[in-house]
């Protein structure tokens, strides 16, 4: 915190320009609950991993140059799936009386058809899967969709549409 | 620019089809309010919020639409209902705390053991809180689990006297009955916030009621958490390096750091990476 202070007081006009992580919680923080869910967190655990992709995008706040902020936070939330799926066969069972309420849909037709895009999407080879995710489900725009998964504008595009091609292709065999 | 081109559709901008309404009934997938006011409220507490402070007043936006400024989160982070039941318990905690002499919490795990040994220990003292969900005059005598049987501190701060000890109780968290460990941290957690001292005496109940819980490193960050936020940070310290003694590799290292405001000595300190 202290690296991150004496960063921003040395350049306070690239610290203005930023958004600061209250302001990106409140806009981005259905966004990361999304796509953790899709980088394979369990429902149980969305909380905790999107609490920790922002502890982390604070740690980490000096050393961000404040472009893409949605896709600074895709590659947070990607490491933290990451990390959390390593790990997955060391945690242990909390008994509780209440069963967590985590957000997610309570229809159960919604469910069913959020559902069957999650199936759909299990299929896809995982930056197909996250290009898709990102373009047409995020909105974010191609350009900022390359920024979070790391390859070039014109890949991103092939990937949506090799994506686009399967899912089709697999939503139509249910 | 050629690689991108405007003319790109999304699916939900085309004609009405399956993958369509599945992706618009996708977006809606999101955290409860609830669940939001938790992080926010927990985020706050751990010093996310503050420290970075950008307040970008007038600067350009990099980020469209992400300007919605600290009200609305702390809209959020107190919740509808969750309010009045805050005040509420800050009124408690503020009575409690105006009651009790200054330095009775300071001792909440690492209590010096004064009294002789009256009863069981462990099961005796899970009664005992049991009881205590009865409102009971503030002279009521309370046993409490020597430290010495507590799994989370140092030998080295702990009084070797006796086993057991007496305190006075002026519990206004009163446990409700048979109360999960879980619960009561997580009331707790939840209070850090809004009234630390109501956290603190929750943490001692939780030492009293599971002194070799699975939450032990749990309730310590909470203690160090509110006595930071009570001011009192020498207690904080000491009980924050009695936890990194106790478990050094904990996870919490990070957020003991950012409460206290400065490096924990006795493990390798991870902060600001």
């Amino acid at each position: 915190m202290s690296v991150a202070l004496s960063l921003q007081q040395r350049s306070p006009a690239i610290a203005v320009s930023r958004p600061g992580i209250e302001e990106l919680f409140t806009s981005c923080v259905d966004f990361v609950w999304r796509n953790l869910y899709q980088l394979g967190v369990a429902e149980v655990d969305l909380e905790d991993q999107t609490q920790e992709v922002f502890l982390i995008a604070h740690r980490r706040y000096a050393s961000w140059n404040g472009g893409h902020p949605r896709a600074w936070l895709y590659a947070i939330a990607r490491r933290c799936a990451s990390a959390y799926r390593r790990r997955g066969h060391r945690r242990y069972e909390l008994c509780v009386y209440d069963v967590p309420e985590n957000g997610m849909e309570p229809d159960p037709s919604e469910r069913f058809d959020v559902n069957e895009l999650d199936r759909a999407l299990d299929g896809l080879e995982e930056g197909k899967r996250a290009v898709f995710i990102l373009f047409e489900i995020e909105e974010l725009p191609m350009r900022e969709v390359a920024a979070a998964v790391g390859c070039p504008v014109q890949t991103a595009y092939a990937r949506l549409y090799a994506a686009r091609r399967e899912l089709a292709r697999a939503l139509s065999e249910e | 620019m050629k690689l991108d081109p405007t003319n790109l559709h999304r699916i939900d901008e085309g004609p009405p089809s399956k993958l369509q309404r599945l992706i618009r009934r996708s977006r809606r997938r999101r955290p409860s309010t609830d669940a939001t006011s938790r992080m926010a409220a927990r985020l706050a507490s751990a010093g996310v919020f503050a420290a970075e402070a950008p307040t970008s007043s007038g600067g350009p936006a990099l980020l469209d639409g992400v300007r919605a400024g600290g009200a609305t989160l702390r809209r959020l982070a107190f919740g509808v209902g969750g309010g009045a039941l805050a005040l509420v318990a800050l009124g408690a905690a503020w009575s409690a705390w105006q009651e009790r002499p200054a330095d009775r919490m300071s001792d909440a795990v690492v209590a010096p053991t004064t009294a002789d040994r009256t009863g069981p220990s462990a099961l005796g003292t899970t009664a005992a809180v049991d009881s205590a969900a009865v409102p009971q005059p503030l002279s009521t005598i309370v046993p409490v689990v020597s430290v010495d049987e507590l799994p989370s501190t140092r030998p080295g701060l702990v009084a070797t006297s006796s086993t057991r000890t007496e305190v006075r109780s002026s519990s206004p968290p009163a446990p409700r009955r048979s109360e999960s460990e879980f619960a009561i941290i997580k009331r707790a957690q939840d209070a850090v916030l809004s009234s630390p001292a109501q956290a603190l005496d929750l943490a001692e109940q939780h030492a009293r009621a599971f002194p070799t819980g699975e939450l032990v490193q749990e309730r310590e960050v909470v203690a160090v958490e509110a006595l930071a936020r009570l001011g009192r940070k020498a207690e904080a310290k000491s009980r924050a390096n009695a936890l990194l003694t106790r478990y050094p590799r904990t996870p919490y290292v990070v957020r003991l750091e950012r409460a206290l405001g400065e490096p924990l000595s006795p493990a390798p300190s991870t902060s600001g990476r």
